[in-house]
C-alpha cells in the first residue's frame, strides 16, 4: 500500500493486444503490478477482462505484446516449462473449481501437486510437512475448523476461501482472481475480498482481482484499472476513484438507437457462436 | 460455465499456432440455436406416412401371428400344470451350475473392468483430445460392446472347449466394450473446472488425474461395475445353451427333454440368484451415491 523503494513488478503486462475474429478484444493494454499490490479490474461484460487474465495464464497466446510473470516472458514456453511458469501464479475462478469429493484440505493440497513428488501423488501421502502447509493455508482463510469437510457441503463464500488457501499453498507471490465474487451472496462476497485483502497484506502478495460490482472496489483494492472495449481507460489509485470515472467506464455507448449495441457488447467474448445463445446480460 | 470451462480446456491442449479445432457444437451460422428446425406440413405427412409403412414392414418381417399364439398357448398353459410340483432331484448339481453361472459373471466383469479402466483413459474426451488416439480406442470399445457375449461365447467354445472358461471369455470381451464406453462417458461427465485448476497450477497430467480426477469419478466408476455385474449374471444364464457352463445348460436340457418340474426348480434358481444379486448391487450402489 505505502509504496516504498519501488521492486521488480511480480506481473508486466506490455502492449497487449488480441483479437479472435472480428474487432480487438484487447488493444495496447499495458500496466505493472508491484509486489503486494491488490488491483481491481473493472469494466463492463466484453471488455476484455477474461482475455486480460487468460493472456497471462497463456491460455491465449496473445497476437502482440508481452506478459511477464515475476520476469518471466510467457510467451514462447511450452509444456513443463509453461508448468513451471504457471506455479508462480495462484489462480481463483468464479466457480471456485473445488474437487466436489475432497475435503478442503485435500482442496487445498491440489496447490502443492506440482511440488510434490510424483510418488507421493499417486500413493495419497503428502507427508507431514505439506500437510502442515495446507493446513495454515486454510487458517489464514479462516476455515481450519473445516480442514476434513467435504467440499460440497461448504457454502459458496467458504469455497471461494478454499479455493484461495488453494491458492495460496501455491506459495506464488502473484494471484489472479477472475470475478469471484460474480457468483456469492453480498456477505459472503465481502467476507471473500475481505480474505483476499487480508493475505495479500500479510503474504506480500500481488492480487489482480476483476469485479463487476463497482462499490466493492473501495475498502479492497489499492488501484483500479478499468477496460473499456480492450482498452485501458483508467488506471488510478483506489483514492481518486471517483463517480465520475464510474461513469466514464460504464456510461452506454454513444449509439443511442441501438440499445443492446450487440458489436459493442461482443468482443470478449471468446466463441462468438456461444454468444448468440447465452445472452451477455447474465454473466454480469 | 462448465461449457466454457470444457471450452477453455480446448484451448489449452491446443498447442499455440495449430489451427481451431473443429467447432464442438456445430450450429451453421445464421441460425438460432434455440429455435428448432420446423418441417413444412408437407413434409410432415409424408414423414409420418414413412413411419408408418416401415412399421408395417417390420410386423411382417417378424412374422406376427396371433393365431399361432392363441394355439400355443394352452399347450403352455399344459406345462405349467405339468410342472407342479418342482422336482429337487439334483438340486446340488443345479445349485452347483447356478453358482458356476455367478462365477462366470464375477470373474468376467473384474476382468473386463481392469482391461476397461486402462482403455477408457483413451477414449475420454477430457483426458485424451488427440481424435487420432480417441477414435480408434472408441471403435476397438464399440466393437466389443456390438457382439454380444453369446456371440462371443460361441466362438471361444470353438477355441477352448465346452465349459465355464469359454463363458468367461465371452463376457469378459463384451464387457470390456460396455464398460470402457461408460467409464470414459462418467469420467467426460465430471465438471472441467476443478481440473482444468488443478493442471493451471502446472502440476502434471497423472497427478491431476490421480488427485483431482479419480476420487470424483471412482463411486461412479464403482457404479457402473456393478451394474455390469446385475447384467452379467442374467447374460451369463444364457450362455449355458452353447455349452459356454453355467445352469443356462440344465434349463436347455429340461426344456429338450420336456422335464417341467425340472424347468421350474431352475427358473425358480435363477429368479433367486438374479433378485439377490440385483439387491446386493442397488444397496451398494445407493451407498455410492
Amino acid at each position: 500500500m505505502t509504496p516504498s523503494p519501488p521492486r521488480a513488478p511480480v506481473l508486466s503486462v506490455q502492449s497487449l493486444g488480441h483479437r479472435y475474429d472480428g474487432p480487438p478484444v484487447l488493444a495496447d493494454v499495458s500496466f505493472d503490478v508491484a509486489p503486494g499490490e491488490v488491483v481491481a479490474v473493472i469494466g463492463p461484460s466484453g471488455a476484455g477482462k477474461t482475455t486480460l487474465f487468460r493472456a497471462v495464464t497463456a491460455l491465449v497466446r496473445p497476437e502482440s505484446g508481452r506478459v511477464e510473470v515475476a520476469g518471466r516472458d510467457l510467451a514462447g514456453l511450452r509444456g513443463a516449462e509453461l508448468g513451471q511458469a504457471r506455479r508462480e501464479i495462484g489462480l481463483v475462478f468464479q466457480h471456485y473449481n473445488l474437487v466436489r469429493r475432497l475435503s478442503a484440505l485435500d482442496n487445498v493440497l491440489v496447490g502443492r501437486l506440482a511440488h510434490l513428488p510424483t510418488w507421493r501423488v499417486l500413493a495419497r501421502r503428502p507427508g507431514p510437512e505439506e500437510q502442515a502447509l495446507a493446513r495454515e493455508c486454510l487458517e489464514r482463510v479462516g476455515l481450519s475448523d473445516h480442514a476434513g469437510a467435504r467440499a460440497d457441503t461448504l457454502s459458496g463464500g467458504q469455497q471461494q476461501r478454499v479455493a484461495i488457501a488453494r491458492a495460496l499453498a501455491q506459495r506464488s507471490r502473484l494471484v489472479l482472481a477472475d470475478e469471484p465474487v460474480a457468483s456469492l451472496d453480498p456477505a459472503s462476497a465481502a467476507s471473500v475480498l475481505a480474505t483476499l485483502r487480508t493475505v495479500a497484506t500479510e503474504g506480500d502478495i500481488a492480487v489482480v482481482c476483476s469485479l463487476h460490482q463497482v462499490e466493492l472496489v473501495a475498502g479492497f483494492a489499492d488501484r483500479v484499472l478499468a477496460l473499456r472495449a480492450g482498452r485501458l481507460v483508467l488506471d488510478v489509485p483506489v483514492a481518486g476513484f471517483g463517480p465520475e470515472h464510474r461513469a466514464a467506464v460504464y456510461e452506454s455507448d454513444p449509439s443511442p438507437s441501438l440499445p443492446a449495441a450487440p458489436c459493442e457488447a461482443r468482443p470478449g467474448r471468446e466463441e462468438p457462436e456461444r454468444a448468440t445463445a447465452t445472452p451477455e446480460r447474465s454473466r454480469t | 460455465m462448465t461449457d466454457t470451462a470444457a471450452e477453455l480446456g480446448a484451448e489449452r491442449d491446443r498447442p499455440a499456432g495449430a489451427p481451431p479445432p473443429p467447432p464442438q457444437r456445430a450450429e451453421p451460422p445464421g441460425r438460432t440455436p434455440l429455435a428448432p428446425r420446423r418441417l413444412p406440413r408437407v413434409g410432415q405427412a409424408t414423414l409420418a406416412l414413412v413411419l408408418v409403412a416401415g412399421f408395417v414392414l417390420c410386423v411382417r418381417l417378424a412374422e406376427i401371428d396371433p393365431r399361432a399364439l392363441a394355439e400355443g398357448l394352452p399347450k403352455m398353459a399344459g406345462w405349467a400344470a405339468r410342472a407342479w410340483p418342482p422336482s429337487l432331484e439334483g438340486l446340488d448339481l443345479l445349485l452347483l451350475r447356478a453358482a458356476e453361472t455367478v462365477a462366470i459373471a464375477v470373474v468376467g466383469t473384474t476382468a473386463a473392468a481392469l482391461a476397461a479402466l486402462v482403455a477408457c483413459v483413451p477414449a475420454a474426451r477430457n483426458l485424451t483430445p488427440a481424435r487420432l488416439v480417441r477414435l480408434p480406442a472408441r471403435w476397438l470399445l464399440n466393437a466389443c460392446r456390438g457382439i454380444d457375449s453369446f456371440v462371443f461365447a460361441l466362438l471361444f467354445v470353438a477355441a477352448v472347449g465346452l465349459g465355464p472358461f469359454a463363458g468367461t471369455l465371452g463376457v469378459a470381451l463384451h464387457t470390456f466394450g460396455s464398460m470402457g464406453k461408460l467409464f470414459a462417458e462418467t469420467i467426460e461427465g465430471t465438471p472441467a473446472g476443478p481440473l482444468e485448476a488443478a493442471e493451471l497450477t502446472g502440476a502434471s497430467r497423472l497427478k491431476v488425474v490421480r488427485w483431482a480426477l479419480l476420487p470424483d469419478v471412482l463411486p461412479g466408476l464403482v457404479s457402473v461395475g456393478l451394474y455390469m455385474l446385475e447384467f452379467n449374471i442374467r447374460a451369463s444364464i444364457v450362455l449355458g445353451v452353447v455349452g459356454a457352463g453355467g445352469i443356462g445348460q440344465q434349463l436347455k436340457n429340461a426344456i429338450d427333454l420336456l422335464n417341467f418340474p425340472r424347468l421350474l426348480t431352475i427358473v425358480v434358481i435363477i429368479v433367486a440368484m438374479v433378485a439377490a444379486v440385483d439387491q446386493l448391487s442397488a444397496r451398494l450402489r445407493d451407498r455410492l451415491a
